[in-house]
């Protein structure tokens, strides 16, 4: 496979040798890193209690809020691993930009910008990536290419 | 970057109808997240360089860091995180000023957050480290297709 046509030149050719054969891999390396940093908030609602505790004060006012609490549980652990492995990518990614929306509009928003304050500037960057898994899709180096057929 | 061609095969989609929008989406989704990158940090960077914040970090976490003289290395910081992904986001100078910023975000991730676990809701490390990551991705792609490295025609 070769790169894009039009590819800059570069300035330090032997820099370039050792970032080239790199290069093909951006794309899969920030849906992979996207992906995996989702599964430990998965694994914490689902095996360490978290879902509990969300159920019972953040999605308190929803219907069936238990149920809510371990399927977003879900889609955080299995939805996480898909994304890594780009499997189902896109409807994986549909997924997380409906919950990551709710979370910044019926969470976040009120606490402010600030990520450290629980704001939105970090489910903000991760809608961002989102968006970007659903536009692109699983790419090269994922399974839904290695399977032959995606959403 | 291999991943912004536009060229999709439609036999490959469960949903064959959705190529054309996939051929105009697909290309936009690695400068996409360049961008998004951007506004998430421009605010913390205006806020250091243009309403003092410069100080706060330079008597707050750049000194118990230890780096010396604290005010550059706060000057850096913030004009990296304002200038800087500008840049990023305009895909101008992409790699280093990616590389850059990798190292910033590691030091804020392993030096700075570290210390109160992965969670992000405990102030933990995960949003950081995901920006570390984001800049890695960014020294391997480099500006990519939509990008004033690509304009020029050279880069690093």
């Amino acid at each position: 496979m070769s790169a894009d046509a039009g590819t800059p030149r570069p300035i330090l050719p032997s820099l370039a040798r050792i970032y080239q054969p790199l290069v093909p891999y951006g794309y899969a390396f920030l849906r992979v890193c996207t992906g995996a940093i989702l599964i430990p908030h998965g694994a914490q609602k689902l095996f360490f209690g978290g879902a509990a505790a969300l159920g019972s004060k953040t999605l308190a006012a929803w219907p069936a809020p238990l149920a809510w609490a371990y399927g977003i549980g879900a889609l955080e652990f299995l939805g996480g691993t898909a994304l890594a492995l780009g499997l189902l990518t896109r409807p994986v990614a549909l997924l997380f930009v409906i919950e990551l929306l709710v979370f910044i509009f019926g969470v976040h928003i009120d606490r402010g910008w600030l990520w450290n304050r629980g704001g939105i500037q970090y489910p903000l960057f991760l809608l961002g990536l989102c968006l970007a898994f659903l536009f692109r899709g699983g790419g090269h180096y994922s399974l839904d290419r290695a399977i032959g057929k995606e959403f | 970057m291999i991943d912004e061609t536009s060229a999709i095969d439609e036999h490959r989609l469960v949903i064959p109808g959705l190529a054309g929008l996939y051929r105009r989406l697909a290309p936009l989704a690695y400068a996409f997240t360049r961008v998004v990158f951007a506004v998430v940090i421009i605010p913390s960077g205006y806020e250091k360089v243009f309403q003092g914040g410069v100080h706060r970090i330079a008597a707050g976490n750049i000194l118990k860091l230890g780096v010396e003289p604290p005010l550059v290395w706060a000057w850096a910081v913030g004009c990296l995180e304002f200038f800087g992904v500008i840049l990023l986001a305009l895909g101008l100078f992409t790699r280093p000023v990616a590389f850059a910023l990798a190292v910033q975000m590691a030091v804020i991730t392993f030096r700075i957050q570290f210390e109160n676990g992965f969670f992000w809701t405990a102030r933990g490390y995960e949003f950081p480290l995901l920006l570390t990551l984001a800049c890695v991705a960014y020294v391997i792609g480099g500006g990519g297709r939509y990008s004033l490295d690509r304009k020029i025609g050279r880069e690093f």
